[in-house]
C-alpha cells in the first residue's frame, strides 16, 4: 500500500466533510524555504528585517538582524498557484456561474481557494482561513544574506544614451536583494483537513516556485518538505524552530550547507516537539517525508488523478458553502 | 477559584486596527480582553464558526459562554513592546487581468501601512476561573492570526477587602459600579480600557496590587442591534 493510501486509511486524521467550526484537527507542513535566485521580500523599498535573539541556547542569546518573509508573501503566490489549476479545470472562471475573482468583491465563496484560504467581503460575509502561514525568518543574519545590486534601464540599442540627442537617461538605481541559498524555516498549518484539502494545500506548497516582488525575473525559492505532522493542536513557532536550527549548525558565519540545514531542521524538530502538549497521531520526517512528497508529485504529474482530486475537493467546498456558508443564508 | 498569570510572547508581528488614520492603521500597545478571550478559548468554549455572514460581532452571545463556565480573562499589560511599520497591498492577478483600483462601498482601499507589534514583545494577562483550566500553549492573535506563546503560572488565591491598585488593565464594562475610583483611559475599540486603576472592594491579591473579585463579561446591547430589532418589529 502506498503512503498516501495508508494515510487516507488511518482513522481520525481527516474529516469526511469540512466542519463548520474548529474541530481540533491540525496538519503541520514543515518546510525549509531555500532561495535560488535574488528574491525581494520588502514592503517599503527595503528588505524586511527584524532584530531577534540568534538562538535558544544561553551562548546564543545575542541579538541579530534577520530577514523576514511576511506571511502573506508566502501564502499569496501559493494561493495563485492553486487557482491556476482550479481555473484550468473549470472550477473557477472569469465569467458566468463559476466566476471567482481573486481579492475582490467577486470572490465566489464556494471554490476550494475561497473556502480553504478564506476571504472577507465587507457585509457580504467572510470565511476564516483554514491555512495558517507565519512569518519566516532567515537562519543567517541579514549582513551575510543580502547584497545590494544596481540596475538600469537601457534603450533598445543597448546603452543609456539616447541616439541623436546624446542625452543620458536617469533610470538607474540600487536595490538590496536576498542572495541565493538563504534558508527560511516555515511551518504551514492546515486546520480541519479533509483528504483532498490536505493534498491541495500540500500541492500548492510543492508547486509554487516564485515568491516576492519582481517574480517574473527573480524570486525563485525551493520548498524542502522536512516533515508532515498531524496533531490535535498548534506546535512551536517559526521563530523558535529557526533559533533551534541556528543552535545546531556547525558553521553559521557564512552561507550554509543545505545538507547541514536540513539535518539540523529535523533534529531541532525532534527536540522542540517533545515540549509540545499535543497528541501526534501521524508524523513523517526526512526520508519518509520525501517519499510522501514523491507520491504527491506523481499525483500532480498525472492529469487524470489531479483532475479527480480537484473535482472531489470542489464538491466538498460547494457542499460546505451550501450547508454552512453563504448559500445557507440565501435559503432562509 | 483559580488564578493564572499568562505571559504572552509574540513570535510573529501582531496587527489590530486600534486606530485608523487615513491609510495608516495603528496597533495599540494593550491587548483587549475580548480578543484574548477568543484567542485562548477558540478551541474549547467559544469555537467561532469559520464562516460569518456579517460584520456584526457576537460578543454578548459568545462571551456569555465564558460567563457560564465562570471564566474571566483580563486585558493584557505590555511588559516589553517593539513596533514595526509594514506597507501592505491587496494582490491582484495582474498578469491576466488589468489591475483595478478598489475603494467601493463594500471594499477597503487596496493599500495601507500598518504599525504592528513586533515579534519578541511580551504581555501579561490574568485568567480567573472556577474550575482548573488547561490553556493552549500557542494562540493566534490579531487580524493576521499571528502566533504567540502562552506560559501559564498558577498564583495562590488570597482574597481581601479594601483599597488596592489593579495589577492589570481592566475593562470598565466588566466591573461593578464604584470599584474603580481613579484611573487612566486607554482608548480602543470595541471599548476603552482603564489602567493604573485605584480601586476599592473585594479583590484577589496579586503581588503588590490586586484584581477585583467581581468581574464578568457585561457586553451592553449594541445600538445598531437595537435599531435593527426595532426596524424588524
Amino acid at each position: 500500500m502506498s503512503l498516501l493510501e495508508s494515510l487516507r486509511a488511518t482513522d481520525g486524521l481527516f474529516h469526511t466533510a469540512l466542519p463548520p467550526k474548529p474541530a481540533g484537527k491540525y496538519v503541520h507542513f514543515l518546510l525549509v524555504r531555500e532561495t535560488e535566485s535574488f528574491p525581494l521580500f520588502q514592503t517599503d523599498g527595503s528588505l524586511n528585517v527584524i532584530r531577534v535573539r540568534a538562538g535558544l541556547r544561553s551562548e546564543h542569546q545575542e541579538l541579530i538582524t534577520r530577514l523576514m518573509i511576511f506571511k502573506r508573501k508566502q501564502s499569496s503566490p501559493e494561493r495563485l498557484t492553486g487557482r491556476e489549476l482550479l481555473r484550468a479545470e473549470g472550477i473557477i472562471a472569469d465569467e458566468g456561474e463559476r466566476l471567482c475573482e481573486y481579492n475582490s468583491a467577486k470572490f465566489c465563496k464556494r471554490c476550494p481557494d475561497c473556502v480553504l484560504y478564506g476571504y472577507a467581503i465587507g457585509d457580504q460575509g467572510a470565511e476564516k482561513s483554514k491555512v495558517y502561514v507565519d512569518t519566516a525568518y532567515s537562519i543567517t543574519p541579514y549582513e551575510i544574506s543580502h547584497k545590494a545590486l544596481s540596475f538600469n534601464a537601457l534603450y533598445e540599442h543597448g546603452t543609456m544614451t539616447e541616439q541623436g540627442t546624446g542625452q543620458t537617461r536617469s533610470s538607474f538605481g540600487e536595490q538590496d536583494h536576498v542572495v541565493p541559498q538563504v534558508f527560511f524555516p516555515s511551518i504551514v498549518t492546515l486546520r480541519d483537513p479533509t483528504y483532498p484539502a490536505f493534498l491541495y494545500v500540500l500541492g500548492n506548497l510543492l508547486r509554487t516556485e516564485r515568491y516576492g516582488a519582481q517574480e517574473t525575473r527573480t524570486g525563485r525559492v525551493y520548498n524542502h518538505l522536512v516533515g508532515v505532522v498531524f496533531a490535535n493542536g498548534e506546535i512551536f513557532s517559526n521563530l523558535r524552530w529557526t533559533q533551534a536550527i541556528y543552535d545546531r549548525l556547525p558553521e553559521r558565519d557564512d552561507l550554509l550547507n543545505r545538507e547541514a540545514v536540513l539535518n539540523a531542521a529535523q533534529e531541532a524538530y525532534g527536540a522542540l516537539i517533545e515540549d509540545e502538549p499535543v497528541v501526534r497521531p501521524w508524523e513523517q520526517l526526512g526520508a519518509e517525508a520525501a517519499a510522501l512528497c514523491a507520491e504527491v508529485t506523481a499525483l500532480y504529474r498525472d492529469a487524470g488523478r489531479s483532475r479527480a482530486l480537484l473535482q472531489a475537493l470542489a464538491e466538498q467546498t460547494r457542499a460546505y458553502a451550501a450547508q454552512y456558508g453563504p448559500d445557507r443564508k440565501a435559503k432562509k | 477559584m483559580h488564578l493564572l498569570r499568562c505571559t504572552i510572547t509574540l513570535h510573529d508581528s501582531v496587527y489590530y486596527a486600534t486606530r485608523e488614520l487615513g491609510t495608516l492603521y495603528e496597533t495599540g500597545q494593550y491587548l483587549h480582553n475580548y480578543a484574548l478571550s477568543y484567542a485562548l478559548f477558540n478551541d474549547s468554549h467559544l469555537q467561532v464558526a469559520y464562516f460569518c455572514d456579517s460584520y456584526q460581532p457576537g460578543y454578548a452571545e459568545d462571551l456569555a459562554r465564558l460567563n457560564a463556565a465562570q471564566i474571566y480573562v483580563t486585558p493584557a499589560l505590555p511588559l516589553q513592546v517593539d513596533l514595526l511599520l509594514a506597507t501592505w497591498k491587496i494582490g491582484q492577478v495582474s498578469y491576466y487581468r488589468r489591475t483595478e483600483q478598489f475603494g467601493g462601498r463594500n471594499y477597503p482601499a487596496n493599500i495601507g501601512r500598518a504599525k504592528e507589534l513586533a515579534p519578541g514583545s511580551v504581555f501579561v494577562c490574568y485568567v480567573i476561573s472556577a474550575a482548573a483550566l488547561r490553556l493552549p500553549r500557542w494562540i493566534r492573535l490579531g487580524k493576521w492570526h499571528s502566533k504567540a506563546e502562552v506560559t501559564v503560572e498558577a498564583l495562590p488565591v488570597e482574597q481581601r477587602t479594601g483599597p488596592f491598585v489593579a495589577a492589570a488593565p481592566l475593562n470598565p464594562l466588566d466591573l461593578l459600579p464604584g470599584v474603580a475610583q481613579v484611573f487612566d483611559i486607554v482608548s480602543m475599540p470595541p471599548n476603552s480600557l482603564i489602567t493604573h486603576a485605584q480601586c476599592v472592594g473585594a479583590h484577589y491579591v496579586v503581588g503588590a496590587g490586586g484584581l477585583p473579585v467581581e468581574m464578568r463579561y457585561r457586553v451592553p446591547e449594541l445600538p445598531t442591534v437595537a435599531r435593527r430589532a426595532r426596524r424588524q418589529a
